[in-house]
């Protein structure tokens, strides 16, 4: 019976298959945006078939929701596509062999054009598997309207935030809003404040380095600072019950002072703002711990192309890559997304002056925020979540940092 | 359904009320049971009421207004074309076509020997059926993925469909045995008597009688294939193959949602079943299990 | 009462004809449900994170869930749900359908408004609850705020006491019509005459509820019971999309920790597909025990009723 199936749906696949054989290049994303449909995707396409006869890019994106379960359901079952988006696989799949080591296709003088965080992301054991396309930093958006109201500067440290408070407070503000109901934007705010403790996340992720432990002082005192913040009133109430829409919500309405966010946040702003919000955001680094400590913020690239190692179109693919990031090509997309862009050489593209400022951030105060080793994700984001609530203390929840990923690379 | 049997009557029924006391209690009763059902009415129809005024809202005031201050009725065209809604809601009927057609070609007789005939092994059986109903679908996420693949028919809309069958298959059989079971035997047998085989008595006298019993099947596995979101946007690579739901579903970002995108293109996509039960809503009802209580 | 007609004794006649009837079904059944299902029980047996090749460990899976806290919270926590939902959502479609039932007009219209929620895919209303509840300024709170009931408002989803009866609350919401339609069929059918001579003996309407319509429709309610059991058992979507089941595992159930297990929450780069696998072979088992002593319960070999469920 399964021949008699087989047998029926390959004469259907032949059937409607093309008279003739192109190379067909498979590339994949959970941007919708690179799928048909924009503009500045599809020169990008015309201009490389145009370059190489005979090839046919096929772009095809899953919804970010579902993408990397069928990622993973891909690599299960060898059908990775020739290009595509790794997202947090990108490391286990460089490891495993699957992916194509940029170092042995381009030169320095390629990699020099990123901006270093973000390809630092994607560089696991010295070798880049990614290339980052889009970048991202965070800040603090603050309603400067609002700021004047309460008769508040933006805060430098920590500490000066936790004393303005009952300032906010008096005047019935949130102080700094954002959400957590997803469980990713805690680690984004919480990640970078282990790298102003003196700490080193990508080790930390990494978790080569003998003797490194998630349960370590810097960990700790993050957590702890973290909790501190909660505690005093800092962050909205049910903070695990907000999403980051609703998070941005509460800026746009007037409710908070502050928002938190990343550099694609006024991307966003553009389309759902109100104009109360539009007119009196200003961009501002988060703060740090001493009055002259550094900024740290996370940095990173949240999408990043890979190339399948096993792919028979390996050699194209690479082509491709190559031809994506020629500075003309890059500028097509930097100027169609309007985001933050991993390519110094694009700078200009960007309209939006206060993305423009976020940029110059990247090169002085950026720490990693995104993590790739087996069960780092999970242990971090899930304890993060319960110090924000205070079902957890500090101490015991580096410990379980720890020991989650322990127990996760044990398994594996 | 002929005359409505109250199993909660009117309490004039009862007989120690008096004429003269009832009319008064009927009405407070009956005013009561009013309001209770109009607020769950209420209850049962807040979100879906957001959701339809969502859909005409303009994006900056999703969560500023409880009613639209300005009518967007734009959303519905810009959603139509933006998320491809021809090709989308095609790829959706075709699924669910597909789906329902072999489900209740395949269930049916199964559903029918399982209610008429005693056999070895007849319960074994039928729980190795229905077992199949309580499977979770992300637990053969991927092994129904590495086997569509080596049929060749991964992003493809008919290797979707053949994923749905099994499991629609094992709940139709226990819908429809019950069913079945309240058809009276002596039909079947009178059949025989005159001379049909087991074939014709199935084809020519239970068959027709079923239509009720199909009609639910119809239109629950077509709700369920419809609504169905993760094998089809993990099998549907291509832009051109994606169904409703996953198209529905672009407008909710890795970071920020639209949501008067997708509550506008959630109610295109849910015209089409609404109609479905509209329709098939009488036969619903009667198929469910009226047989089942006739003796 | 009719008599049951036997066909020919020959064992064999007695196979052939069902047979015929049940293989095609059956040989879709084998095709597509049980070689993935098959693979997945193959699956139960290795550790795999789907990049390296798999390693088989025969029983080690198991042995670890005997060992994981989480897994044991996750299992009390997909009793717990599917206790409450079986029993909300058997209990008030049936009272509510009894109302429907009792004369008033415009029943119809009623039931199709109550039917509304269940067209609507679990993601998506897994996504506006998730909205409507949330602590700020979500409608729920809004409106307990605006009658004057803010004492009650909750952080629902955001609370690990509350985010259990929050999910519980979303599920009965989008099964209520759904059941009760169900329910309102069946209490159609119950035939008039019993209540006429339930009356007559003096009973009121709650007695004539107890004692006259609850039995007869009794393998229905059967089934509601059932199906409520075995949705609750593998629940997932909802729970998914409303809180990936957190916060910190407070809403996690045997289908949401599966999924975790299998693609990480943000789809992290652990997979653990053995794991994972037999998780899923945890839930088929309890599934199918539990619907198996449910149905033989239900099942009444009386002589007035022919039916059996």
């Amino acid at each position: 019976m399964k021949k008699l199936m087989t047998t029926v749906a390959a004469a259907i696949a032949l059937a409607a298959a093309p008279a003739h054989a192109d190379t067909v290049l498979h590339v994949l994303s959970w941007q919708p945006a690179y799928v048909d449909g924009t503009d500045y995707w599809k020169k990008t396409v015309a201009g490389f078939e145009a370059e190489n006869p005979g090839v046919k890019v096929e772009s095809n994106f899953i919804a970010f929701a579902q993408y990397l379960p069928s990622l993973t359901a891909m690599i299960a079952s060898d059908s990775l596509p020739d290009v595509f988006n790794g997202g947090t696989k990108t490391g286990e799949l460089g490891r495993s062999g699957h992916l194509v080591n940029f170092k042995d296709v381009f030169d320095d003088k390629f990699f020099a054009q990123f901006f270093k965080g973000p390809l630092r992301q994607y560089t696991f054991d010295d070798k880049p598997y990614g290339l980052p396309d889009m970048a991202q930093d965070f800040g603090i958006f603050a309603n400067d309207r609002i700021m004047k109201e309460v008769g508040v500067k933006m805060p430098n440290t920590w500490d000066e935030l936790i004393a303005d408070v009952p300032k906010f407070k008096a005047k019935g503000y949130i102080p700094l809003a954002w959400g957590n109901l997803t469980r990713n934007t805690c680690p984004d705010f919480f990640l970078p404040l282990i790298a102003q403790y003196g700490g080193d996340v990508y080790a930390l992720d990494d978790h080569t380095k003998p003797g490194l432990s998630w349960d370590s002082k810097p960990v700790i005192d993050a957590l702890g600072l973290v909790q501190k913040l909660a505690k005093a009133g800092v962050f909205p109430e049910g903070i695990n019950g907000i999403d980051d829409s609703q998070g941005q919500q509460l800026a746009y309405q007037g409710k908070a002072a502050m928002l938190f966010g990343g550099s694609w946040t006024p991307g966003i702003f553009a389309q759902n703002g109100t104009k109360d919000w539009l007119d009196n955001y200003s961009v501002n680094k988060v703060p740090a711990l001493t009055p002259d400590g550094i900024h740290y913020a996370g940095d990173g690239a949240g999408e990043a192309w890979s190339v399948n190692a096993d792919s028979p179109n390996k050699d194209l693919a690479v082509k491709f890559i190559a031809y994506l990031y020629r500075p003309e090509v890059y500028n097509w997309r930097a100027k169609g997304l309007q985001s933050f862009l991993s390519m110094q050489s694009a700078v200009d593209q960007i309209d939006n002056p206060k993305v423009k400022t976020m940029i110059s951030w990247i090169g002085t105060d950026s720490a990693d925020p995104i993590l790739f080793g087996p069960g780092s994700w999970d242990a971090v984001s899930n304890v993060c979540q319960s110090t924000l609530d205070g079902s957890i203390t500090p101490e015991d929840g580096a410990k379980k940092i720890e020991a989650d990923v322990m127990a996760a690379r044990e398994n594996n | 359904m002929t005359t409505t049997t109250p199993a909660i009557a009117p309490i004039s029924r009862s007989s120690r009320t008096t004429a003269v006391g009832a009319p008064w209690q009927l009405i407070f009763m009956r005013s009561l049971i009013y309001v209770i059902l109009t607020l769950i009415v209420i209850v049962e129809a807040f979100p879906l009421l957001w959701m339809l005024l969502t859909s005409v809202k303009d994006t900056h005031e999703v969560f500023n207004t409880f009613l639209p201050t300005q009518f967007r009725w734009d959303n519905f065209p810009r959603v139509w074309t933006a998320m491809n809604f021809p090709v989308h809601l095609a790829n959706s009927l075709y699924v669910t076509c597909l789906t329902v057609g072999l489900v209740v070609l395949l269930a049916t007789p199964a559903a029918y020997a399982f209610a008429r005939y005693r056999f070895p092994g007849r319960e074994i059986v039928f729980y190795a059926f229905i077992g199949a109903m309580m499977i979770p679908p992300q637990a053969i996420l991927i092994p129904m993925f590495q086997f569509l693949k080596s049929l060749h028919m991964l992003n493809s809309l008919t290797g979707l469909a053949l994923s749905f069958v099994g499991g629609g298959i094992a709940f139709s059989v226990f819908l429809m045995r019950t069913f079945f079971l309240s058809l009276p035997r002596e039909l079947g047998d009178a059949a025989r008597i005159d001379g049909c085989n087991d074939f014709q008595v199935f084809w020519r006298v239970y068959l027709p009688l079923a239509r009720p019993g199909i009609a639910t099947v119809v239109i629950i596995q077509s709700l369920y294939t419809w609504n169905e979101f993760m094998f089809s946007n993990t099998f549907l690579t291509s832009p051109q193959n994606k169904t409703v739901q996953s198209a529905v579903f672009q407008a909710v970002g890795q970071y920020a949602t639209d949501y008067t995108a997708l509550c506008s293109g959630l109610i295109i996509a849910l015209v089409p079943v609404v109609v479905v039960y509209l329709v098939l809503q009488r036969q619903f009802v009667s198929g469910l299990t009226a047989g089942a209580l006739k003796g | 009462m009719a008599e049951r007609l036997r066909n020919p004794p020959s064992r064999l006649r007695s196979l052939a004809v069902p047979a015929l009837f049940i293989a095609p079904a059956g040989l879709a059944l084998v095709l597509l449900m049980a070689v993935p299902m098959a693979d997945a029980v193959a699956l139960s047996f290795q550790n795999w994170n789907g990049m390296k090749p798999p390693t088989w460990v025969g029983f080690g899976n198991y042995v670890r869930l005997a060992q994981d806290a989480t897994f044991f919270r996750a299992l009390w926590q997909t009793v717990y749900f599917t206790v409450c939902t079986a029993v909300l959502q058997t209990i008030l479609p049936l009272l509510i359908a009894s109302l429907l039932n009792s004369g008033i007009r415009g029943s119809t219209v009623f039931r199709t408004l109550y039917f509304m929620p269940v067209i609507i895919s679990l993601a998506i209303s897994g996504l506006l609850w998730a909205m409507l509840f949330e602590p700020n300024f979500g409608p729920v709170n809004t409106v307990l705020r605006f009658v004057g009931l803010g004492g009650l408002s909750q952080l629902w989803l955001a609370s690990p006491t509350t985010v259990m009866p929050s999910v519980i609350l979303v599920s009965v919401w989008q099964s209520l019509g759904f059941y009760l339609v169900i329910f309102f069929a069946a209490l159609q059918a119950v035939p008039k005459d019993l209540y006429e001579a339930a009356t007559i003996d003096g009973a009121n309407a709650w007695r004539r509820f107890i004692n006259v319509t609850v039995p007869t429709i009794r393998p229905v309610i059967v089934i509601v019971v059932v199906l409520n059991t075995i949705n609750g058992i593998k629940v997932f979507d909802q729970i998914w999309v409303m809180t990936a089941g957190g916060p910190d595992y407070a809403s996690a159930t045997l289908g949401t920790y599966l999924y975790s297990i299998a693609f990480g929450a943000m789809g992290a780069s652990n997979s653990r597909l053995g794991y994972a696998a037999a998780i899923a072979i945890i839930i088929l088992l309890l599934s199918i025990v539990v619907s198996m002593v449910q149905i033989r319960l239900g099942r009444r070999k009386d002589i007035d009723s022919q039916i059996e469920v």
